[in-house]
């Protein structure tokens, strides 16, 4: 058992202090300790705290996510599709958060005009992939994840395979073609689904588990329809809705009890009127 | 806005000259509601294009 001796010099590397009941590793360290013993900082981070070790990373998290919680992030599975505006917060959110792995679709390159809103999207990204930007990011951010890429823009026939090896997709899309197909797949497979969906300075946010209502409505007709097509999107509104989305993904994962389902959470930045409607 | 009594969701929509078919989904007093649904006094109607940018 080669771990034995990797989670030993763990313990001798950790430290402990009166504010936490657990002792803590920083970063640097443990990726060390895993390099020497041979062991993915994937591995490592749960190895570490299935041990009751924290990542010293996640020490701010604590109060909200113990150790359990913790724990179930490193060992969670989800799925972004699209990594433009709110795929890349929600990307960035959950690495800080601690989800361990994800499985990344999109098959757009960054354009100039994404960069009022794409957090992933900068001047040396530009006409690169999305998902090229999302792996790097990943790695300069959290080094403990793992990123599945499928360079891609996803049809049907894609879906059923790669929800069925996660806990939970999310909805990150940009248009509404393909949100209906995704959330039909979703209920198929038995995934929850968390979406979110923004245009001008309005955005709303939805949780679905299979057999749940849905917002299906909203994306009914043609591309054009969709009022993101005149309205534009504003940054602001696509990081607020990001962080819904990630909030109510850390809920499913660390107690299953995410807050929108059958709900929809509205925002409108411009009246700052927030409202959760019932579906 | 003042109307009727017994109007429903669609007479506002007619009101406001909406084409109805851009109406994707509508909330009375944050419940899903349709276009038949009948309204009171102080209702609050909210009704939605179709939205799905990100």
């Amino acid at each position: 058992m080669p771990w034995k001796s990797f989670v030993g010099d763990v313990v001798r590397a950790s430290r402990s202090t009166d504010q936490y009941p657990f002792a803590f590793i920083s970063g640097p360290e443990l990726l060390q300790l895993a390099r020497e013993h041979a062991v993915t900082p994937w591995q490592a981070q749960q190895l570490v705290l299935e041990k009751g070790i924290n990542l010293e990373r996640y020490l701010r998290n604590y109060s909200s996510i113990d150790l359990h919680m913790q724990l179930a992030l490193a060992r969670s599975k989800v799925l972004i599709v699209g990594a433009g505006g709110l795929g890349g917060y929600v990307l960035e959110m959950l690495a800080r958060l601690g989800v361990g792995t994800f499985l990344a679709a999109d098959g757009d390159t960054f354009e100039e005009s994404t960069l009022n809103r794409q957090l992933l999207g900068t001047m040396a990204s530009l006409k690169k992939f999305k998902l090229d930007a999302a792996m790097d990011r990943l790695q300069l951010i959290n080094p403990f994840t793992k990123l599945e890429l499928f360079p891609e823009f996803l049809q049907a026939a894609d879906l059923p395979d790669l929800l069925s090896r996660v806990d939970l997709v999310l909805d990150c899309l940009g248009g509404i073609l393909f949100r209906n197909t995704l959330l039909k797949a979703a209920h198929e497979a038995g995934c929850p689904l968390v979406t979110g969906f923004v245009a001008g300075q309005t955005g709303l946010a939805c949780t679905v588990y299979p057999g749940d209502r849905s917002p299906e409505s909203f994306w009914q007709g043609s591309l054009e329809q969709g009022a993101e097509q005149v309205l534009g999107t504003l940054s602001t509104i696509v990081g607020l809705i990001a962080s819904i989305q990630s909030h109510e993904a850390v809920a499913i994962v660390t107690r299953n009890q995410p807050g929108l389902r059958n709900k929809v959470f509205l925002a409108d930045l411009d009246k700052c009127f927030f409202q959760t409607l019932d579906l | 806005m003042e109307i009727q009594p017994g109007s429903t969701v669609r007479d506002i929509i007619h009101n406001l000259k909406i084409p109805e078919e851009e109406v994707k989904i509508i909330f009375v007093n944050g419940q899903s509601a349709d276009t038949e649904t009948v309204l009171h006094d102080h209702d609050r109607v909210g009704f939605f294009p179709a939205i799905g940018g990100g």
